[in-house]
């Protein structure tokens, strides 16, 4: 019952399907049944108290007895290359082949490897992976109407069992593409290169928009208009890749590459530019602040890797906090407190007023649309300094400069060079 | 990127300059004696580290208390050829045989952004050394020489093209068009001067070194200023502040950029990150 496999459970009763969530954490279930969740997602508490009847939330493994389709869902977990710790998954997988009966239907719904089913499965047991293309912030409504269903097969050609198919044409009725189990292994791959690609271009260029007077806000229309393209891509210029899954992917196919001997100098280049990118508010703080102020204080509103999500996985804020031990910081997030071990000198802030209060450098660094509403006079009022690092542009940067504010953000030239 | 055995600076109990003579060594050493530091400095003329004699008049001198700052190099710019090359071997494998024998508290290697091509030119402490020359690749063959011959903490300083008065090298760059305009009363540039550089000045170096010792640092840093200019803008500043003519010569190389990253020298601690 971690991220992916609750946020799932619950926009399948949602669907109007009966669920059995097991998990083998007792504490977790017990927060479960008092409606906790532990993670953040829209609609996800609400859903889970709309459905009640519908989720049954127990550490009882005799209770999969009963269930035609089991789904194995962990979040893997991944080390700071990008590794996979499969581990729980294993165990998981062991505890559902070993209390269903054989015409139960198991389902790998975790990101894995290529060559992973193949190698666990058993003879005898339907074993299907189904790929999950969950996004943080996003996880109900992807679960609820998902765009397609990828499934890995041990034959590509053999029906899908009648229940399984059932479950899965009542989400909707998307289309399925059912293909061998390694096909669908680096179809999911596939996805998130293509992704981290399209950010990595966005990235390379954007910077060059900073230093020679273009903006890449301009010029993202223009991309998402080009049908070679498309409406949905992922051109809005970041600071590198986070979460942990794109980074997964990514060590998979170099680790492929280099084992097979396939060329894999794109991705390396990707992972290289992520880091890159990671770097780029600590660059404009040298370039901006520590170079004219001595001892600056510095607010920072947002810690989670992305909005409306409660992880900090591989989070540039919390990387930038960590950077910034010789200062005082002051932090704020809607979702969840900073953590003091992050840094030595870190106050964590109840409110965004209190972390912008005195700061001589501001940084915005989640995508929070709260932040959006902040007030630039007021934020002028109680800095001490008058500079904003705002990579996502959250804030109007006509405003900003009629509030007196220096506003540094991704894909275009600074407002003006001579504030803090 | 640099980890720092001490956070707060602490001054070494004695600094040893290898190469106390050069443009680099001197400059350490004038910053060394304002902040009082307790100095041995050895040029060629107390030390021969070319000679096999070396190993032993080092292991005499140092102490296991010392922090060793090795800028010793036989340059010759880029006319440098092989024979120079195993010169400047040789005196790396004397400083490392006596460090074998003698462990030293600290060493700092300072090597040279010689080490990188062009086939990048935004530098990072991540991108592969790829030497184009022979000076770049003796910086980079002396740099794993003292790493795995040697077991004492090691930094390595990779330098960007440094500037400032009592430069003895006539290189293409800032020091040249200040000579050319004090015998000539002309800037010569080749092609249009496009190439972009970092420039770095010789008392900043000097500081960054300085704080590398204080702070026990080992790893790798390249140390530039963070922004490039092209030739031109060089010369355009010199030429507006003496009036000189700038003239342009025939381009002997392709133009080649080198940006460097400079994130790695912002994030390790305070010292690194500040000038005033």
């Amino acid at each position: 019952m971690t991220h992916l496999g609750l946020n799932s459970a619950v926009a399948a009763a949602e669907r109007g399907f009966q669920i059995v969530c097991y998990d083998p954490d007792a504490t977790l279930i017990r927060q479960l049944n008092a409606d906790q969740a532990p993670v953040q997602e829209p609609q996800l508490l609400e859903l889970m108290a709309k459905n009640k009847s519908r989720l049954e939330f127990l550490s009882d493994v005799a209770a999969l007895k009963s269930c035609d389709v089991i789904y194995v869902a962990p979040d893997v977990a991944t080390d700071d290359q990008g590794n996979s710790d499969l581990s729980m998954l294993e165990k998981l997988l062991s505890v559902a082949f070993e209390n269903t009966s054989h015409e139960t239907t198991i389902i790998v719904l975790s990101q894995v490897p290529p060559g992973f089913c193949r190698a666990h499965g058993r003879p005898g047991r339907p074993l299907i992976y189904q790929v999950e293309t969950l996004i943080f912030g996003q996880a109900i409504a992807r679960a609820l109407n998902p765009e397609r269903y990828i499934l890995g097969l041990a034959d590509a050609a053999a029906p899908l069992p009648p229940a399984y198919e059932k479950f899965l044409q009542g989400h909707g009725n998307p289309p399925l593409f059912p293909m061998r189990y390694e096909s669908a292994e680096l179809a999911k791959i596939a996805i998130n290169c293509c992704l981290v690609s399209a950010v990595s271009t966005a990235n390379t260029l954007a910077e060059i928009c900073e230093k020679i007077g273009a903006d890449w806000h301009d010029i993202i229309p223009t991309l998402k208009a080009d049908r070679r393209i498309g409406p949905y891509s992922y051109l809005a210029p970041g600071l590198g890749i986070s979460g942990g899954n794109l980074e997964r992917d990514l060590n998979t196919i170099i680790a492929l590459a280099d084992q097979h001997g396939t060329d894999a100098g794109v991705v390396r280049a990707w992972v290289g530019n992520s880091q890159y990118r990671k770097g780029w508010p600590l660059r404009m703080l040298g370039e901006y602040v520590f170079s004219k102020t001595k001892d600056p204080a510095i607010g920072i509103l947002g810690l989670t890797y992305k909005e409306n999500t409660h992880s900090v996985k591989n989070s540039p804020s919390v990387a930038l906090i960590r950077q910034l031990t010789p200062y005082t910081i002051k932090a704020f997030d809607p979702a969840i407190p900073s953590q003091p071990d992050w840094h030595p000198n870190l106050t964590n802030s109840p409110t965004a007023a209190d972390a912008i209060q005195d700061s001589d450098v501001l940084l915005i660094l989640t995508a929070w649309p709260e932040f959006k509403d902040l007030n630039l006079t007021e934020i002028a009022e109680l800095m001490r300094g008058k500079t904003v690092i705002d990579p996502y542009g959250l804030l109007n940067r006509m405003q900003m400069q009629q509030a007196g504010l220096q506003h540094i953000t991704l894909g275009t030239e600074p407002n003006f060079s001579q504030a803090c | 990127m640099l980890k720092h055995l001490h956070p707060n600076s602490t001054p070494p109990e004695r600094l040893v300059i290898l190469g106390a003579s050069g443009f680099v060594g001197k400059s350490v050493a004038t910053m060394a004696a304002q902040e009082k530091i307790n100095t041995l400095l050895l040029s060629s003329r107390d030390v021969d580290l070319t000679a096999a004699k070396a190993v032993d008049q080092l292991v005499d001198l140092l102490t296991p208390q010392d922090s060793v700052i090795f800028c010793a190099a036989i340059d010759k710019g880029s006319s440098s050829g092989s024979e120079i090359f195993m010169q400047n071997i040789a005196m790396a494998r004397h400083v490392s045989a006596a460090l074998q024998r003698i462990a030293v508290k600290h060493l700092i290697y300072i090597s040279s952004d010689s080490v990188y091509g062009f086939e990048t030119s935004l530098i990072s402490e991540k991108t592969p050394p790829c030497p184009a020359s022979l000076y770049g690749a003796m910086h980079r063959a002396r740099e794993i020489i003292l790493a795995t011959e040697t077991k004492v903490p090691l930094a390595v300083l990779r330098l960007t093209g440094i500037y400032g008065a009592g430069d003895t090298h006539n290189a293409y760059g800032p020091n040249r068009f200040w000579r050319e305009v004090k015998e000539h009363s002309k800037i010569i540039l080749f092609g249009e001067g496009e190439e972009m550089r970092d420039h770095l000045y010789v008392a900043d170096v000097a500081w960054l070194i300085l704080q590398t010792t204080q702070h026990g640092s080992t790893g790798l840093l390249n140390l530039a200023a963070g922004g490039s200019l092209s030739f031109r803008q060089v010369a355009e500043m010199i030429a507006a502040q003496t009036g000189a003519v700038i003239q342009t010569a025939p381009r002997r190389q392709p133009i080649t950029h080198r940006h460097f990253d400079i994130t790695a020298r912002l994030m390790p601690s305070r010292p690194f990150s500040r000038k005033y």
